[in-house]
């Protein structure tokens, strides 16, 4: 991918240009493609996280990208742009929930997409130990996995994962913090086989 | 804090100096909690291991292409015309409110005041709508008589200077919504299909900005609605927990009325349309009691603070049971403009919601 254009400018800064239209109409496209190489991923991967699905996370992120071009001139700058379009991107999510939740002739998925998901593992060393990390995320409560993910993986501040989720700072605070207690006690030695796994560590050890 | 927060936060670096050597000192001498912290550790570096997510192979072209005719739209507008939201009552809603007023509003309409987020969403309807439907009634507002004012005013002013709002309708959809009385039964499972109304699909395209909207928005409600807080005004307040019975009130009269105007429906004058007869796609008199069931649902619908423009109305049976379904076009948060087509589906009855369908 080509350098940005707009290096070193912040993300409200190439907004602004993209809403100038004192600009000539290529220069305002070009700051809009630079947000996008900014935040495509990331928000696909915030989809992904919600709809759990490739084709609808792609779906839910081009619809999230449009609602910016059009919306931008409504963007006032008393947030930041990434949560104002991660905001966005949770609420194209969530119609999209709502709106198949409530059509039961709609299929949820192709059987294969879900294997295909975009987190591909690799032929690399440590695929046993990716393997057993995401099998021990599978054991956490959608809900925990997702503020893990997002915080952990993804690289989403707490601020911005709380934006995603709905919920207070505090408590996407805590729900990661507990998560990566449970996946320590998944991925302890004798975390995977043990029937208490899911329990916290310090709930069957005692203290002294 | 709890001791997995003390560990995690010690770990990202998060503990103040006396706590972290609090901390350190209790490591010292406990090794099942060294542990746990280095089982915590162990964790996260496995959990940098694992890849982000990836765009699917020919994600990016494929959102280039969906974006390129929006980018053109979007760059060729005019540059005159920002798109700034206007509301009395300061901020625009925000998309988590309009998020929270989605289905459940219905139910909800008779406990709104024990909703604090609607208030700021129903405060602008209340200033759209200026005294149409008379939401000062309702005591949904704390400052009701104020605030209604002021946005009578407003509105006042801004129907000075806005353009005409009929002249931003459909062509053929005068300044009144089409009403499709067809009578059909259907299912739930077929009502996705009402969204498909031409109607609905060419106003929704026209991407109204907010104030235009809100603009035919009131002019469409007062059309079909009728002056209802005209009527009412010296009630304003001292009805605030009369509505059911200012309901029926209304209904006897519109019955009335309706037999009235469809005897002497030759002499309506399109300058000043009657506001107590519902017209079908066919010009004919929608019979009173369904323009009863219309107005009366449509007002709870309405009263619970949506920026909506009705654009269609079908009475239609869905499995079994008698229902009315709005097609309405109302403002996205995020556009700033009045683009999405909401079909809702309500029992004639209680206008509890049977179905909800968004574009």
């Amino acid at each position: 991918m080509a350098t940005d254009p707009f290096e070193g400018q912040s993300d409200e800064e190439v907004l602004a240009r993209f809403v100038d239209t004192q600009l000539p109409a290529g220069s305002r496209e070009a700051a809009f493609h630079s947000l996008v190489d900014r935040y495509h991923r990331r928000v696909f991967a915030i989809c992904f996280q919600v709809l759990r699905s490739s084709s609808d996370a792609e779906d839910a992120t081009q619809e999230t990208f449009v609602k910016l071009a059009r919306g931008a001139g409504s963007f006032r700058g008393e947030a930041q742009l990434s949560t104002w379009l991660y905001r966005v991107a949770r609420n194209v999510c969530t119609d999209h929930v709502r709106h198949h939740a409530r059509r039961p002739a709609t299929p949820v998925a192709d059987p294969g997409e879900l294997t295909s998901a975009p987190a591909e593992p690799d032929t690399t060393a440590g695929t046993d130990e990716r393997l057993a990390v995401a099998a021990a995320l599978d054991t956490l409560d959608p809900l925990s996995r997702q503020a893990l993910v997002l915080v952990a993986i993804e690289g989403l501040t707490y601020a911005e994962a709380a934006v995603v989720t709905d919920l207070p700072v505090g408590t996407v605070k805590s729900r990661v913090s507990r998560a990566r207690a449970r996946l320590a006690t998944a991925l302890a030695p004798d975390g995977g086989s043990d029937a208490s796994g899911a329990t916290p560590d310090h709930d069957r050890t005692s203290h002294h | 804090m709890d001791e997995i927060e003390r560990l995690t936060s010690y770990l990202d670096g998060g503990l103040a100096a006396d706590e972290r050597r609090a901390l350190e000192a209790e490591l010292a001498g406990d090794s099942a909690l060294r542990a746990r912290l280095e089982a915590l550790r162990a964790a996260d570096a496995a959990l940098e291991q694992l890849p982000a997510t990836e765009l699917p192979e020919g994600a990016r072209q494929r959102l280039d292409a969906r974006l390129s005719g929006v980018l053109a739209e979007v760059l060729a507008a005019e540059p005159a015309a920002p798109v700034p939201l206007r509301r009395v009552a300061g901020d625009a809603p925000t998309s988590l409110e309009a998020t929270e007023i989605a289905p459940d509003r219905f139910t909800a309409r008779r406990r709104r005041r024990a909703l604090p987020a609607l208030t700021g969403v129903a405060a602008g309807l209340v200033l759209l709508a200026g005294g149409v439907i008379g939401l000062g009634q309702t005591g949904l507002l704390s400052g009701g008589d104020d605030e209604l004012a002021s946005g009578a005013t407003e509105a006042d002013m801004n129907a000075e200077s806005a353009p005409a709002p009929e002249a931003l309708l459909p062509p053929d959809a005068g300044a009144a919504p089409v009403v499709i009385d067809e009578g059909r039964t259907t299912t739930v499972g077929e009502l996705d299909e009402l969204l498909d109304r031409p109607e609905l699909q060419e106003l929704a395209r026209r991407s109204l900005p907010a104030e235009d909207g809100e603009l035919v928005a009131a002019e469409v409600q007062q059309e079909l609605l009728g002056d209802i807080d005209g009527a009412d005004a010296g009630g304003t307040g001292a009805e605030a927990d009369g509505s059911a019975a200012a309901e029926e009130e209304a209904e006897a009269e519109a019955r009335d009325e309706a037999d009235d105007q469809a005897g002497a429906e030759a002499d309506r004058s399109p300058a000043a349309p009657p506001d107590d007869v519902i017209l079908t796609r066919d010009g004919q008199v929608l019979p009173p009691a369904d323009a009863a069931d219309v107005r009366r649902c449509l007002t709870a619908l309405l009263e619970a603070g949506t920026q909506a423009i009705p654009t269609t109305i079908e009475l239609i049976e869905v499995d079994g049971v008698p229902a009315i379904a709005y097609g309405l076009v109302t403002l996205d948060p995020e556009t700033g403009a009045f683009t999405r087509s909401e079909v809702w589906t309500v029992e004639r009855d209680g206008c509890q919601v049977v179905r909800f369908n968004q574009s």
